[in-house]
């Protein structure tokens, strides 16, 4: 029992940043129908950013902000340089553009930053809280909870506010979305700014546990994806619990089986949904195929 | 005033000219029809004045200003809105919720600045919100309020599109064919529903197939054939005008005539 718990903490754990990253998968999708595979460097940019501000002899909190700052930028400068110049161009083709951003970006970071591996204090402390047998490090109540909250802020937005819901209806109609009045090039760079946030804050959380490198965007963005494939793309709720299965999958495999079979679980569990289940567990129907 | 002035207005898709120096003033108030056979170029007028097509030559003022070519949300912004031959719903909201997002103009548009200031933001959806119920009991849906759009018989959505577009408060609303697919009853809902608007000082410009609608409720009537002007006047002068009559209006024109 002890020992499942402990599986079920660490996937939890690590599930959590995942959901953080399919929701910025899921928040592009919504605005653009696009699918950004930049994603993934966004938290690298969280991660490493923070590292070397700190180095730098930045306070530790602030170096964050600045790091999520800094990924907010590169997400604006992606929509700004590479999508929005290309109106017109297929949704493929932009996917491709994304492709092309994070290889970009990815090797700028080894040549600005380095080719290490780095790793961050944790926030409150390495002291583990013991719970029925298991240990649950103090960084994974962080991780809980700056999850739980940003869910809860990105509901409120979406579901409360007219901004939300000016953002949903530009997603599924843009033409009468710029008929009522909003400016959906604005929607799809908001949709850039809020994803980059969201994967940088997931970099920031996850270094001290999982250390940072310049290629760590690529693992830790596909699994975001898988996440979001497995909740269905555009779900907010499907991100998290999409996010949490994977974490949760993933750590009883490398538990219970041999941790060599850890990344395997994620893209097995991609390929099952894409095949049987395309939607979804909370997609919409008719999602189309690129 | 002229609210509304086409000057000299052409559009082109390859060699084909759907509108051709074409050149009316619409002035403030009122309803004005524009009416034509199929291909005369009327849906593609609406899309060069709301945004959606760029015009290939000429000019069209607003209020005094040339607004040929400017986006769609900065037309709609200033006061321009529309509806659409086939609905432009948003299916994945509730019908409250697709009112409110044609209030959107009425908010700040500033998303840094509206999640800052959550109370005046509060208030002002509070009233955007009273206004889109008001605007639903006008076109008669308030009972289907927070019903999903996708739920709603066609009569209905046709009727929250234009409460939607009208949610912008526009001066000047285009409307495609409002009364297409509806039966009677409808289209009689629809026609006593656009006399109310224009009794509010919104001017309207509508194309519709229906003639006996058209007849009924337009002050000023615009006869389009082949993206060019044929007639111009009120239902009595384009009824009589026998190239209108010839032209294409046939059968239907005489039958509109008798009508009460």
């Amino acid at each position: 029992m002890a020992e499942f718990l402990q599986f079920l903490f660490s996937g939890l754990t690590v599930g959590a940043i995942y959901a953080l990253i399919a929701l910025g998968f899921s928040l592009i999708y919504n605005a653009s129908h696009l699918i950004n595979f930049a994603q993934g460097e966004f938290v690298m940019i969280g991660g490493m950013a923070t590292v070397f501000l700190a180095a730098a002899g930045i306070e530790l909190p602030l170096a964050a902000l600045l790091a999520v700052l800094l990924a907010v930028a590169v997400a604006i400068a992606i929509e700004r340089l590479g999508i929005a110049p290309a109106k017109g161009a297929s949704v493929v083709g932009l996917i491709i553009v994304t492709i092309g951003a994070s290889i970009l970006i990815r090797g700028l970071a080894g040549i600005v930053w380095d080719r290490n591996f780095h790793s961050l204090p944790a926030i409150s402390g390495e002291e583990p809280l013991v719970v029925m047998g298991a240990t649950l490090l103090p960084q994974s109540l962080w991780i809980f909870g700056v999850t739980g909250l940003t869910a809860l802020l990105l509901w409120f937005f979406f579901a409360k506010t007219l901004w939300g819901k000016a953002m949903m209806a530009a997603a599924y109609n843009p033409l009468a979305a710029q008929l009522v009045g909003i400016d959906t090039r604005r929607v799809v760079l908001v949709s850039f700014a809020l994803a980059g946030a969201l994967g940088a804050l997931a970099g920031v959380l996850i270094t001290p546990l999982a250390p940072t490198h310049f290629q760590v965007g690529v693992m830790l963005g596909l699994k975001g994806f898988a996440a979001a494939i497995v909740g269905g793309l555009g779900s907010g709720l499907g991100a998290i619990v999409g996010g949490l299965v994977i974490g949760i999958a993933e750590a009883m495999a490398a538990g219970y089986l041999a941790s060599a079979y850890k990344d395997a679980v994620a893209f097995v569990i991609i390929l099952l949904f894409l095949v049987l289940w395309p939607s979804g567990l909370f997609g919409l129907r008719g999602i189309e195929r690129v | 005033m002229s609210l509304l002035a086409v000057e000299r207005l052409t559009r082109s898709f390859g060699g084909v000219r759907a509108v051709q120096d074409l050149s009316f003033v619409i002035p403030a108030g009122g309803m004005h029809s524009i009416i034509g056979p199929n291909g005369a170029g009327k849906t593609t007028l609406f899309n060069l004045v709301t945004g959606v097509l760029r015009p290939t030559r000429g000019s069209i003022r607003f209020k005094g200003e040339e607004i040929a070519g400017l986006p769609p949300e900065r037309l709609a912004a200033r006061g321009i809105s529309r509806t659409f031959q086939n609905l432009q719903i948003f299916f994945n909201m509730s019908v409250l919720d697709n009112v409110l997002v044609g209030s959107h103009l009425a908010l700040d548009r500033n998303v840094l600045r509206a999640l800052l200031r959550l109370p005046r933001l509060r208030h002002s959806e509070r009233r955007v919100r009273r206004d889109a119920e008001a605007l639903l009991e006008r076109v008669g849906l308030a009972e289907w309020r927070d019903a999903p759009a996708d739920s709603l018989p066609y009569g209905a959505l046709k009727r929250l599109e234009i409460a939607r577009a009208m949610a912008g408060r526009p001066e000047l609303l285009l409307l495609d064919e409002p009364a297409a697919g509806c039966n009677e009853r409808e289209t009689q809902e629809i026609e006593q529903l656009l006399r109310g608007l224009v009794e509010d000082g919104v001017t309207i410009v509508l194309v519709e197939h229906d003639m006996r609608l058209v007849m009924n409720v337009s002050d000023h009537i615009i006869v389009l054939d082949h993206g060019q002007m044929l007639a111009e006047g009120d239902a009595e002068t384009v009824r009589n005008d026998p190239a209108v009559v010839e032209a294409y209006l046939g059968q239907a024109g005489r039958t509109a005539g008798h009508a009460p």
